[in-house]
């Protein structure tokens, strides 16, 4: 399953549980004068608050292995990676490489020719895999690895101009066969 | 007024009705901009449905006209409620409000001027260095109208919060006591003679001491812009921008829905029949509400890594820590004082109560999107209008919705319609979610934000998301078209007779 489902499955537990408390304090009926529920009040505040905070660190530093940094990326990714040299336009991406190893190390540094752009990946099935802006004046570096070979898109999501939506480019997981000389040190799939 | 606190002087009669006509004015002119505004959303979802596509060459002057007229709304709108409500309370100046409703009325001119005669098409981001690089989308003097906008929404704010702040510590005391620091010593304070703060002077604190330094940063950046639209070779360093622009921005969406928890605090109880207390963990967790916003804009630049990995750390500790007033204090409050209360769901209580739904679950996908590594599969797709049309559309607009029933009688001396009122609420609340749960959904397939033309097969998404809105739209016409009606009748009530049946419990 994309992660992204599984973030969007997150939100509808999450979010779910909320509405359904909403809900059902809207439909209960009953009266039950302040006094009584103010005194419980604190023992749920008390229960929802360490409940909350327990949740929140469990998955603070779970996800601390989720940053896309380069001293997290750098250790889950070892080894010499395919480098990659990305400057965006409006309304193109120039890649120095267009063909890429599967399953090694690959690292995008990105930059921008003029206004600040979006470096988005979408694996074959239509997913993001992973993105850094590029911005005029900086190099952003990403480092990534391609699990499977084939056709991956690249999509400019952050606004640069009236021809924003067009701004798309490619690249070639595996098999880059003649091109393996540009597919560095990692080698082609 | 609906919302006197019980200790406050009256306001005397001739001041009484320059606050209700001013009032009047600013819900009349906040229905009509949203129903503008969500006219533009509305637009936007049909263009990349397909269905308007010939007006695709208008979507980005459109989306710039839709986002930032929204962002001020979201903060002028809770700012008007709140004044409203402090009018009572203290002598907030009849006159420095009405200069500011002249200049908003002037900002809207200009953001028109800029977006459908400058066709300026940044976004209300206006990351910079896009506006002066349009590859032929805009002239650059648009964005000179587009900025002065921005001014005087961040000036209007930044008055009003030095005011409020000016006459709350001449009436308590001291910048402590309208924070109820006292409540940090003594969970219990004696009375000694002077005025002790409430809920929403606690929430209207925050937003001014949160906007202030915000404000003054945002002025820094238009500044900058604007010696570089006449200076052509003068730059500044996009990723400073970049800051600068997110500091204020996520600043002022904030405020905006920080004085709509103000606005609940005082009407949910008026219908509750309960109070809601100021205690110690109120003031701790909006006391961790304003530093945690100092910080947690920095989730908007998780993307751009040549941040210090430190910083971006910083904002996921900070936006997860901003989690914890809403949801132990002021979301959880609002429940318990409507679990078993005997509520009578009229149009009031109902769309406050839809704003905490709007505001809970609308921060859960926030909360979902501020973690860096979810991030980087959401950022910059549909789930990020998603979670912010949560929020603001089904939190903070609702608690305007609920905020006009409240006070309109009060106001104009006449009556909405119950039925209307709840008819609407259903509407809204029914193609609202549609809206928002569309959003996300388009973010979860990774479709991109800001884009004209939808990627290939995602289209219908926006067609049913367009559906939505105009639900919505149909809902927002009936509650004003009810407005209408009612103006047109004659005061039926004596507003003083609507204020006291619409006067809260004593706290």
């Amino acid at each position: 399953m994309p992660a992204q489902w599984m973030i969007g499955l997150a939100f509808v537990l999450m979010g779910g549980s909320l509405v359904a408390v909403f809900i059902a304090i809207a439909m209960d009926a009953r009266t039950e004068p302040w006094d009584g529920i103010y005194e419980r009040a604190s023992l749920i505040r008390r229960r929802w608050f360490v409940g909350l905070l327990a949740f929140a660190v469990v998955v603070f530093v779970v996800s601390m292995t989720w940053l896309p940094y380069g001293f997290v990326r750098a250790a889950q990714l070892p080894g010499e990676p395919t480098a990659v040299a990305v400057t965006a336009h409006q309304f193109n991406f120039e890649l120095d490489v267009e063909c890429v190893p599967s399953d090694a190390p690959v690292e995008f540094a990105v930059g921008s020719a003029d206004v600040t752009h979006g470096f988005a990946i979408y694996n074959p099935d239509g997913h993001i895999i992973g993105q850094v802006q590029a911005m005029p004046g900086y190099t952003n570096t990403l480092r990534l690895s391609f699990p499977e070979p084939g056709e991956y898109q690249i999509i400019c999501n952050e606004l640069c101009g009236p021809g924003h939506p067009f701004m798309q480019g490619s690249l070639t997981v595996g098999g880059c066969g003649g091109a393996a000389a540009a597919c560095g040190g990692g080698g082609c799939a | 007024m609906t919302a006197v606190a019980h200790d406050a002087p009256r306001p005397d009669e001739g001041r009484a009705r320059t606050i209700n006509r001013l009032t009047a004015l600013w819900v009349l002119t906040a229905f009509a901009l949203l129903l503008i505004l969500g006219l533009a959303g509305l637009l936007m979802r049909a263009i990349q449905s397909g269905v308007l596509r010939g007006l695709a060459g208008w979507f980005y002057p459109i989306l710039t006209l839709h986002g930032l007229g929204m962002v001020a709304l979201v903060a002028l709108i809770p700012l008007a409620g709140c004044w409203y409500i402090f009018a009572q309370r203290v002598p907030m100046s009849t006159r420095i409000w009405a200069v500011c409703y002249g200049a908003t009325v002037l900002a809207v001119v200009l953001l028109l001027v800029s977006t459908l005669i400058g066709r300026f098409g940044t976004g209300w981001t206006f990351l910079y260095p896009l506006p002066y690089q349009s590859a032929g989308g805009w002239e650059t003097w648009s964005f000179v109208p587009f900025l002065l906008a921005v001014t005087i929404v961040v000036v209007v704010v930044l008055v009003i919060d030095i005011e409020f702040l000016y006459r709350g510590i001449r009436k308590y005391g001291s910048l402590g006591r309208m924070y109820g620091l006292e409540y940090l010593v003594d969970p219990h304070p004696a009375e000694d003679g002077r005025p002790r703060t409430d809920l929403a002077t606690i929430a209207m604190t925050t937003t001014a001491l949160t906007w202030i330094p915000a404000a003054l940063l945002g002025a820094v950046l238009v500044v900058l812009e604007l010696i570089q639209v006449f200076v052509p070779s003068f730059s500044i360093s996009a990723l400073l921008a970049k800051n600068l622009t997110f500091f204020a921005g996520h600043m002022l969406v904030n405020v905006g829905l920080y004085m709509g928890a103000a606005l609940l605090y005082v009407i949910l109880p008026a219908y509750t029949n309960r109070p809601w207390r100021v205690a110690r963990y109120v003031v701790i967790g909006w006391l961790a509400t304003t530093v945690a916003l100092w910080f947690a804009f920095y989730h908007h630049l998780y993307q751009d890594f040549a941040q210090p990995d430190a910083v971006q750390i910083i904002g996921q500790v900070f936006s997860y820590v901003s989690a914890f007033p809403a949801l132990v204090v002021t979301l959880l409050g609002g429940v318990l004082l409507v679990w078993r209360s005997g509520i009578r769901w009229s149009p009031a209580p109902l769309f406050m109560y839809l704003g905490m739904v709007g505001w809970a679950v609308g921060g859960t996908g926030a909360i979902l999107d501020s973690t860096a590594g979810i991030n980087q599969l959401m950022h910059n797709t549909l789930w990020v209008a998603g979670h912010f049309h949560g929020i603001m559309a089904m939190g903070v607009m609702m608690f305007f919705l609920g905020t006009v029933y409240h006070v309109f009688p009060g106001i104009t001396g006449r009556q909405l319609s119950e039925r209307i009122g709840r008819a609407a609420a259903v509407l809204i609340a029914t193609g609202g979610w549609i809206v928002v749960l569309v959003f996300f959904l388009s973010g979860v397939v990774s479709e991109p934000r800001r884009y004209s033309v939808q990627l290939p097969g995602t289209e219908w998404l926006a067609l049913v998301g367009l559906l939505g809105a105009i639900l919505v739209g149909i809902g927002g016409l009936m509650i004003g078209g009810d407005i209408l009606r009612a103006l047109r009748q004659p005061s039926v009530t004596p507003q003083a007779e609507a204020e006291q049946r619409h006067a809260p419990a004593p706290a």
